[in-house]
């Protein structure tokens, strides 16, 4: 088998695994759709700027884009994470190691798992936003919106691979990677639309994925945006976070929990 | 150390060789310069108490922990410099292992055969483990003694030339034990070479071709399980239970002793004890109730290396 068909068929494996685990599966789909219920009930009715977004808009397409940002995170950072974690520490993957399977195969794998959960949950949370809560279709700038997702899910399991070296314990690992994904929506204004955040907090932010990941996926969604919608800058870090991860990740990664390899 | 050539037969080419292997966590040697050798189509058996080092030396040799010492060659590769066509001539059981629990017997077996250039059949496979009504069941669902078979077939699959069991019987009830005994078995048949490590006496004597005996880090004994530590020259114990007013008195080459009323007899040359005893029995009319002829067994061997520090 090539690498193309057998990182496929990983997918498949992977993708069995998720549809069969109630508690990942509700985890990695509902809590992004509750989300969106809670922002665009509170905050959807409102009109208002967002700083670096042209013009004025319904709040209710800031918390869409925002939580698709979420839902993609979820699926490729935080499931994926939580995935690798506890397989490698319940010996599933040293299991894995003993096979010939290449490493990028198997990772591959999850990754596709992870686009396909992150291009459902964006298109559920999109028709909601569009059916629901009276978000404007993007028209020419759907284009950019896919783009973006897959940008996105690039770069967040680019950056789940090497931050399965820095938990250790499968215990700790929904923990810290729900602890890290809420302070970057925080830092990254994914629950306050159109506030303006502090310089330092938005100094951090942009270290990171998520800011540049919610502010492409604006532009994508917003309809004073000029043009096709794509935001090249931002879209840029996202391919630098996820291919400089995967390389990374690719590189450090463990199959098991010990010390040894 | 080289092993001898065995008696009648050409000399059998190693799958694995160590020479010194040697493994340390802090101040102590998990495994302190172990020499092993393990030819083609046998069954190897490394046995030893809990905490001997089996595993540890078992994982060197798997490619999953570094060594600290020696020289290890196994099917021609060093396992610290793994490659992937080295990992498909091997098929291993862990002696503890997950597997995906939502992922049924089929498509396990399936996703692993994918892995390998020449992967058996996944149904006849899935067959020879004992798991075709069971083909459709979750991992998760099967019970611990199904679980160790899927885990076996996974071994298997990808058509392997040597095979790693760590303590393949552990937690079985008898009547598993058996079946994984016959299956173990029939890898023999199919030509594999089989390193098995266990803490069974038993399934050391039924299934090995060879052992050796790991106490403390080091191989105390090896040979073959009827000659290890030289119980087949080791002095007989011939014992039957006493006539009535015996005196304790045989015309004998070894030392009779009384106990509870049977009496034991040491002797080095089993041939001639047992002659002079039958010869004293007809002479004093009795019918040697209770004869037996013993030597030590496997498990008399082993303890007494396993107590010896």
């Amino acid at each position: 088998m090539n690498v193309a068909a057998l990182s496929l068929r990983e997918a498949g494996y992977a993708r069995k695994s998720l549809l069969r685990d109630p508690q990942s599966l509700f985890f990695t789909i509902a809590l992004p759709l509750l989300y969106l219920f809670i922002f665009d009930t509170v905050f959807g009715s409102q009109v208002g700027t967002v700083p670096g977004q042209p013009g004025r808009m319904k709040i209710s397409i800031v918390m869409t884009a925002s939580v698709i940002v979420i839902g993609v995170v979820s699926s490729a950072f935080q499931n994926l994470t939580v995935t690798l974690i506890q397989d490698r520490e319940q010996g599933i993957l040293k299991r894995l190691r003993s096979t010939p399977v290449p490493t990028p195969v198997f990772l591959a794998g999850h990754l596709v798992n992870a686009t396909i959960t992150s291009v459902i949950l964006a298109v559920g949370v999109g028709v909601l936003g569009i059916t629901v809560y009276g978000v404007p279709f993007p028209g020419e700038r759907i284009g950019a919106a896919v783009v973006t997702v897959l940008m996105g899910t690039l770069a967040c399991a680019g950056a789940a691979i090497p931050f399965t070296r820095v938990v250790r314990k499968g215990s700790a690992a929904s923990p810290v990677t729900v602890a890290v994904t809420l302070s970057l929506f925080f830092l990254s204004g994914n629950f306050f639309p159109g506030v303006a955040m502090p310089r330092l907090m938005g100094v951090v932010a942009d270290i990171f994925p998520v800011r540049h990941f919610f502010s492409a996926m604006l532009t994508a969604f917003n309809p004073n945006t000029a043009g096709s919608g794509f935001d090249f800058g931002e879209l840029g870090v996202l391919a630098l976070w996820g291919v400089a991860g995967a390389a990374l990740g690719t590189a450090v990664f463990r199959w098991t929990p010990s010390e040894d390899r | 150390m080289a092993r001898a050539a065995v008696t009648g037969s050409e000399q059998v080419p190693a799958v694995i060789q160590v020479q010194g292997l040697t493994k340390r966590y802090g101040d102590h040697a998990a495994v302190a310069g172990v020499d092993l050798e393990v030819r083609a189509g046998e069954i190897f058996a490394l046995l030893g108490p809990n905490g001997a080092g089996k595993t540890t030396t078992l994982e060197m040799l798997e490619g999953y922990r570094w060594r600290d010492g020696g020289t290890v060659s196994v099917l021609g590769v060093d396992p610290a410099k793994p490659t992937l066509a080295w990992r498909a001539r091997i098929g291993l059981v862990l002696q503890s292992s997950t597997l995906p629990p939502e992922l049924t017997v089929t498509e396990l077996v399936a996703r692993y055969a994918g892995y390998y250039p020449h992967a058996r059949d996944v149904a006849e496979t899935i067959e020879f483990v004992g798991l075709s009504d069971k083909r459709k069941a979750r991992a998760g669902r099967l019970s611990g003694g199904q679980q160790r078979r899927l885990d076996v077939a996974l071994a298997l699959v990808g058509d392997p030339d040597l095979v790693f069991l760590d303590e393949p019987t552990t937690g079985f009830d008898p009547a598993a034990r058996r079946a994984a005994w016959s299956m173990i078995e029939s890898l023999r048949d199919l030509g594999k070479t089989v390193l098995l490590t266990t803490h069974y006496m038993d399934e050391a004597e039924e299934l090995a071709d060879y052992v050796a005996i790991l106490v403390g880090g080091r191989i105390a004994a090896e040979g073959t399980p009827a000659t290890i530590g030289g119980r087949d020259r080791a002095p007989v114990e011939i014992s039957f239970l006493a006539p009535a007013g015996f005196d304790a008195r045989i015309p004998s080459a070894g030392e009779t002793r009384c106990e509870n009323g049977t009496v034991v007899l040491t002797a080095a040359d089993a041939g001639r004890a047992v002659g002079e005893l039958i010869d004293w029995a007809r002479q004093h009319h009795t019918d040697l109730a209770g004869l037996q002829v013993t030597r030590p067994t496997l498990e008399d061997v082993y303890l007494g290396l396993a107590a010896s520090p």
